[in-house]
């Protein structure tokens, strides 16, 4: 019981989500600065993964949102 | 009055806007349903997808993106691209709560920050002190739009209107339309500023594309000039990138002013919309402003960091002096438009209006 809610999976979105923030680990400038069209590599890096993040985004929106919610909300 | 942005048409534009903003305050009012402190502080609950994000938008995206982003982004480089990712961030942090929160708050009636930490803790002394910390919060905040109002009022009317005279005329201008018709007034002006900037930015974002040329055409001034844009990113750096999103995507998502307009949705899918369409907005508002700065950083190098701040304005009173004024020397309405159009768009720096 003590466990509970982390055993319950409508939980695991939103552990998921408050947890989100690591993913952002993935946008670190971890390329180098070598200009590739105009703008160094690890920009195009960068970028890349932040509109990942920003459709995982909107996808959870989407589909997860009541997941999203504390049991007691309904 | 020579170097101003502004002709006198333009300042005769200048003050119907102002006007209108006082109309909008007014209209405000006599939308009001109720005399209530829900339909006063709240716009009565009930904002629609287009409103709500209008005015989200219009309240993240302020004179500090035109002002402070585009100083940072010309002194940072392509470093600052982290003002996209932190955008973007921000919505992140509020998944962590407005799911929750919002179906609460329609149930308890919040209407402020303070109403939520006093329903769930039930301390009075804790309830202050996050109101306070809150309004602490708020004060910087509103203090980066005050001081992008007077620059721009300077710039845009080539000092007719002083900095802190331009600061004074607007802050009289918001309390008033604030009064008058409470969020209700705000979120109606954010929709129109909001609006403005978007479609503000995009043409900006053409113009400087089409007039000083593209990131890769200026990428080899860049590489003579501002070899640091093209450098490794170095650990520090990287450290500083994940600190920023960290403290952002915590910090940001509760400012009060956000978690107000979290509690106006008229319900959950217009929340969840909104916040879908402000996941989209930091590639299309905060990327081309730090492009627009790192261009402005190949034929503005070496301004200080006041100068740095006003590199769009530097890049659009250049253009427009230099390249549009040479071309109708002596046709002296041609400049009516444009410069009506410019001061509309700067304008939009009175987002302290949403902070009521």
């Amino acid at each position: 019981m003590i466990l509970y809610p982390y055993f319950n999976p409508k939980c695991y979105t939103f552990i998921m989500i408050k947890f989100s923030f690591l993913f952002l680990l993935l946008t670190i400038p971890l390329l180098s600065g070598e200009p590739v069209w105009g703008l160094p590599l690890w920009v195009w890096g960068s970028l890349g993964a932040t509109v990942i993040y920003a459709g995982v985004l909107i996808y959870t929106i989407e589909t997860k949102w009541d997941d999203l919610k504390e049991p007691h909300d309904g | 009055m020579d170097n101003a942005m502004l002709s006198q048409t333009g300042i005769y534009f200048l003050l119907g806007y102002l006007a209108s903003m006082i109309l909008v305050g007014v209209a405000g009012k006599f939308a009001s349903k109720e005399e209530s402190m829900k339909d006063f502080y709240l716009g009565g609950a009930g904002f629609g997808v287009g409103i709500l994000f209008l005015t989200m938008y219009a309240t993240q995206y302020s004179g500090n993106s035109l002002i402070g982003f585009a100083g940072s982004a010309y002194r940072s480089g392509w470093f600052f691209l982290v003002a996209v990712t932190f955008m973007v961030a921000i919505v992140g942090g509020y998944l962590l709560y407005a799911p929750r929160l919002y179906p609460l708050a329609k149930a308890k009636g919040f209407i402020t920050v303070g109403d939520y930490i006093h329903y769930r803790y039930n301390h009075k002394w804790l309830t202050y002190i996050i109101v306070a910390i809150g309004i602490f919060a708020l004060s910087n905040y509103m203090l980066t739009n005050l001081k992008a109002i007077g620059y721009i009022l300077q710039t845009v009317t080539g000092g007719w209107i002083g900095f802190s005279e331009g600061i004074i005329a607007m802050a009289i201008i918001m309390v008033i339309y604030e009064t008058l018709g409470g969020m209700r007034s705000v979120a109606w002006t954010d929709a129109i500023q909001g609006v403005l900037l978007f479609v503000g930015v995009i043409i900006i974002f053409a113009v400087v594309w089409v007039h000083y040329g593209s990131l890769e055409a200026n990428a080899d001034l860049l590489m003579q000039i501002r070899t640091d844009f093209f450098d490794d990113p170095t650990p520090v750096q990287q450290i500083q990138w994940f600190s920023v999103l960290v403290l952002i995507f915590f910090g940001i998502s509760v400012y009060p002013q956000a978690i107000q307009r979290i509690y106006a949705a008229k319900d959950e899918k217009t929340l969840k919309r909104s916040l879908q369409l402000m996941i989209v907005m930091p590639f299309l508002t905060t990327l081309p402003l730090i492009a627009i700065a790192v261009i402005g950083a190949a034929h503005f190098p070496d301004l200080n960091k006041a100068g740095s701040e006003q590199i769009i304005l530097l890049m659009l009173t250049f253009w427009y002096n230099v390249k549009i004024k040479k071309q109708f020397m002596d046709i002296n309405e041609n400049n009516t438009a444009f410069s009506s159009y410019i001061f509309t768009f700067f304008r939009l720096c009175d987002k302290t209006t949403s902070t009521a």
